[in-house]
């Protein structure tokens, strides 16, 4: 578009960027050679008139439109020339307009001619690989003021939030509008997004929301390859030894409910915590068995340290039989447990005892498990379900621990007097090993 | 007469812990409960109600407590004429109907074992050896697991060997420098694992068609072999030694070996067949914290004592000397 104004001619280089997006490129005024003026180039024609095709060549396309904002002898003669070189253009005139205003405004209403999307991530059902996707906001052909409800999920982020960012599909590869971040807790929200103008698109609905300004690459970096729904709740299972003098019981107990409150304390609103407790095979003759009891499972925090101090006021610390506790027995329980549960969770599965398990069958001086379960094949099998993390506080030092608790305890082994219960958290999985999502989830 | 049986006694001899006391009590309940050629009775109040206690001792699933004096038990190893006639043909010249009960006198002395090596009982340790000089027959046991252990059977072993041969070879020697006994070498403890598995390892464990509970046994003529063994892998190294010391003082045609258990493999109650896979007869006792108090024995027997080969030992050295009773020129 040229605009043929009081001081020159204004050149108005009109186009699309990649995005689909009207763009305006406003070249600086080029006076009208002189002398001109109110008179118009009468006296001597034909040098103007060379100097204004001149002009006229060197804005590269031939003008579409040409506008007059200023009537009078010399812009009337110069509408005259070009018309005469660029016959097919439109000419109109508008005395006094602002034109970059008005362009602004058309270039607004423009409707899209790329559909917008907002980038989301999706979830393969069976192998939980995220993949990214995008979510339609705008499709071709809205306007300015169309407004969308996106409602969507979210998991953990870093820190800086949950990136929404607004692409522009051209062919197979999107167009990055904008990038805006909120940090927000893991669950449902929706956002409202607006379309003000071609590549622009306002997100509102989300508190804290404001540009993002991490680096795209990083960001589409930081995405893992595989949902593992550590971030949804974590379920740490305290299974304790009841044998042995009362101090020791009362030792252990301890550690568990430290253990609780650390992790309930890592992961407010997100840990599940089962409570079991364990005795000693009885070998004596015809002795009846005493059951691995459940006291809660996959309780609240609260109510499972209630459960403990229960524990505590009402138990008979039975002495059994000093070689060996029923740790298979409690292993197959635990498994049992999980088994009704639909896999994926972080589990943690704490073990605080002192006597080893019993073997399978006679393969020890310790006798074999009356069940016959095997505890290294349940703990393998504990330790192959996704997101599972085993680890011991044993009554011993590790170097007396003896072999299966130094194999029950290979992700992570203390013991009970010098546990150091943040890091034995960390270890055991309990601490803020979520994944991080920057993305919304659909 | 009463002479006479004192002097075909049976003693009995073995180091600490090697399980003297428990097979005693094995021994009781396996011929008071089993039927055979001999019957075991007391042959005084004191013997009868020792043995009545020991049996229901081992009924009761107790091992006994250490011992700490020397016990003495005047038992009779009694003879059924008629099944021995059978074992002794020839011997008895038709005439077993009319002939006395064999009788053979298990004069047992059950010391504490630590009193084969304790100079400081001087006395005890002079009337052990005195014992075992006069005895036709010893019960020598051979605990395979003090043996993992420990290693001290050689020790043990060969200090008395070396004193009752000079007490002996002093007073009337043998024409040959050897001892005149009988001895039954027994290898005590065959229900652990570790023995169980030894005999395992060796190819030499064997099952009884008449057992109606298959239990694993060794049969005699291995029993030797699996003693070698043991003494091969014994911790000290110095088992072998054992062996030696053995043939050099006792006439090889006089020692049989045997391999035993006095409280046998378990048996889950309800079940009949020997399981493989829980068979261990020996179980730790609880120790109980809250009271403080310390059970007199650490172990337990888990199910039924089940004495295995026990009484066998014995009875071969009855046989022995009855044979030797029957042998003309023995004043019989
Ligand atoms: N596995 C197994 N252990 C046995 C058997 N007999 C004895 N024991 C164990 O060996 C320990 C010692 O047995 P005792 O019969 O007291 O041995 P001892 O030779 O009389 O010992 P002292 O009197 O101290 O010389 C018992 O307490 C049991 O633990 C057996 O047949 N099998
Ligand atoms: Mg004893």
């Amino acid at each position: 578009m040229l605009e043929l104004g009081a001081a020159g001619l204004v050149v108005y280089q009109l186009s699309r960027d990649e995005a689909g997006i009207p763009r305006c490129w406003v070249e600086p005024v080029r006076p009208w050679p002189g002398p001109g003026g109110e008179y118009g180039w009468a006296a001597d024609p034909e040098p103007a008139r060379n100097a204004i095709l001149d002009m006229l060549a060197a804005t590269g396309g031939g003008p579409a439109l040409l506008v007059v904002t200023h009537a009078g002898g010399a812009t009337d003669q110069a509408l005259a020339w070009l018309r005469e070189a660029r016959p097919d253009a439109a000419a109109g005139t508008a005395p006094g307009a602002d034109l970059t205003a008005l362009l602004r405004r058309a270039m607004a209403e423009d409707p899209l001619t790329l559909s917008y999307d907002l980038v989301v991530l999706t979830r393969a059902p069976g192998s939980g690989r995220l993949e990214f996707a995008g979510h339609p906001l705008f499709p071709i052909g809205s306007r300015r003021g169309d407004t969308v409800g996106v409602p969507f999920h979210c998991e953990f982020s870093d820190p800086a939030g949950v990136a929404f960012a607004v692409v522009a599909w051209e062919g197979k590869t999107p167009d990055l509008l904008s990038l805006h971040a909120a940090a927000l807790p893991p669950g449902a929200h929706e956002l409202t997004a607006e379309l003000r103008a071609p590549g622009r698109v306002r997100l509102t609905g989300l508190s804290g929301l404001a540009p993002d300004r991490r680096d795209w690459s990083d960001l589409i970096a930081s995405v893992p390859g595989h949902w593992r729904p550590h971030a949804s709740p974590s379920h740490l299972i305290c299974a304790i030894e009841t044998c042995g003098e009362a101090y020791t019981v009362g030792d252990r107990l301890d550690r568990a409910e430290q253990m609780v409150k650390e992790a309930a304390g890592r992961l407010p609103g997100r840990l599940r915590v089962s409570l079991l407790t364990y005795g000693a095979h009885a070998y004596e003759f015809k002795a009846k068995q005493e059951p691995v009891r459940v006291l809660e499972w996959a309780a609240d925090p609260a109510r499972s340290l209630d459960a403990l101090t229960r524990l505590r006021l009402d138990l008979t610390v039975r002495p059994g039989y000093p070689d060996g506790a029923q740790v298979e027995d409690m292993l197959a329980e635990v498994l049992d447990g999980l088994g009704r549960e639909h896999g994926g969770d972080h589990t943690a599965l704490l073990i605080v005892g002192g006597r080893p398990p019993h073997p399978p069958y006679a393969r020890s001086h310790i006798l074999p498990c009356p069940d016959e379960h095997d505890w290294e094949e349940l703990a393998l099998r504990f330790e192959s379900r996704p997101g599972a993390t085993l680890g011991v506080i044993c009554d011993r030092p590790a170097d007396q621990a003896g072999p299966e608790w130094f194999r029950l305890g290979r992700a992570a082994l203390a013991d009970l007097s010098s546990v150091d219960i943040p890091a034995f958290g960390t270890a055991l999985g309990l601490a803020a090993r979520d994944q991080r999502i920057n993305f919304p989830l659909m | 007469m009463s002479e006479q049986e004192d002097s075909d006694h049976i003693a009995m001899w073995g180091a600490p812990g090697s399980g003297k006391t428990t097979l005693l009590a094995a021994l009781s309940f396996a011929l008071l409960q089993r039927r055979g050629p001999w019957r075991l009775v007391g042959t005084d109040p004191a013997s009868i109600e020792i043995l009545r206690d020991k049996s229901a001792a081992l009924a009761r699933r107790e091992f006994p407590p250490a011992t700490i004096d020397i016990e003495r038990f005047r038992w009779l190893l009694l003879g059924d004429p008629v099944q021995l006639q059978k074992r002794f043909a020839g011997r008895f010249n038709g005439k077993a109907r009319t002939m006395p009960a064999p009788r053979v006198g298990l004069n047992l002395i059950d010391p504490p074992g630590g009193v084969y090596t304790d100079k400081e009982r001087p006395a005890d340790h002079a009337k052990l050896l005195e014992n075992l000089q006069r005895s036709r027959g010893i019960v020598y046991l051979f605990d395979p697991i003090r043996e993992f252990e420990d290693g001290n059977a050689f020790e043990y072993l060969h200090g008395a060997l070396i004193q009752l041969a000079s007490r002996m070879l002093a007073e009337d020697a043998p024409s040959d420098g050897r001892l005149p006994h009988y001895l039954a070498v027994c290898i005590t403890k065959f229900d652990d694992r570790r023995v169980l598995e030894t005999a395992e390892k060796l190819n030499l464990v064997t099952t009884d068609p008449d057992d109606p509970h298959g239990f694993p046994a060794v049969d005699d003529e291995n029993a030797q072999t699996l003693f070698h063994n043991l003494c091969d892998i014994s911790a000290s190294g110095s088992a072998e030694f054992v062996m030696g010391a053995l043939e050099q003082y006792f006439r090889p045609d006089r020692i049989k070996f045997f391999v035993t258990s006095s409280i046998g493999f378990y048996l889950k109650p309800g079940t009949r067949g020997f399981n493989p896979r829980d068979y261990q007869n020996m179980v730790r006792k609880p120790q109980d914290g809250t009271n403080g108090r310390e059970p007199s024995t650490e172990f337990e027997i888990r199910g039924q004592a089940r004495p295995i080969n026990v009484r066998e030992p014995v009875t071969w050295l009855a046989e022995q000397i009855y044979a030797d009773q029957l042998k003309p020129g023995n004043g019989r």
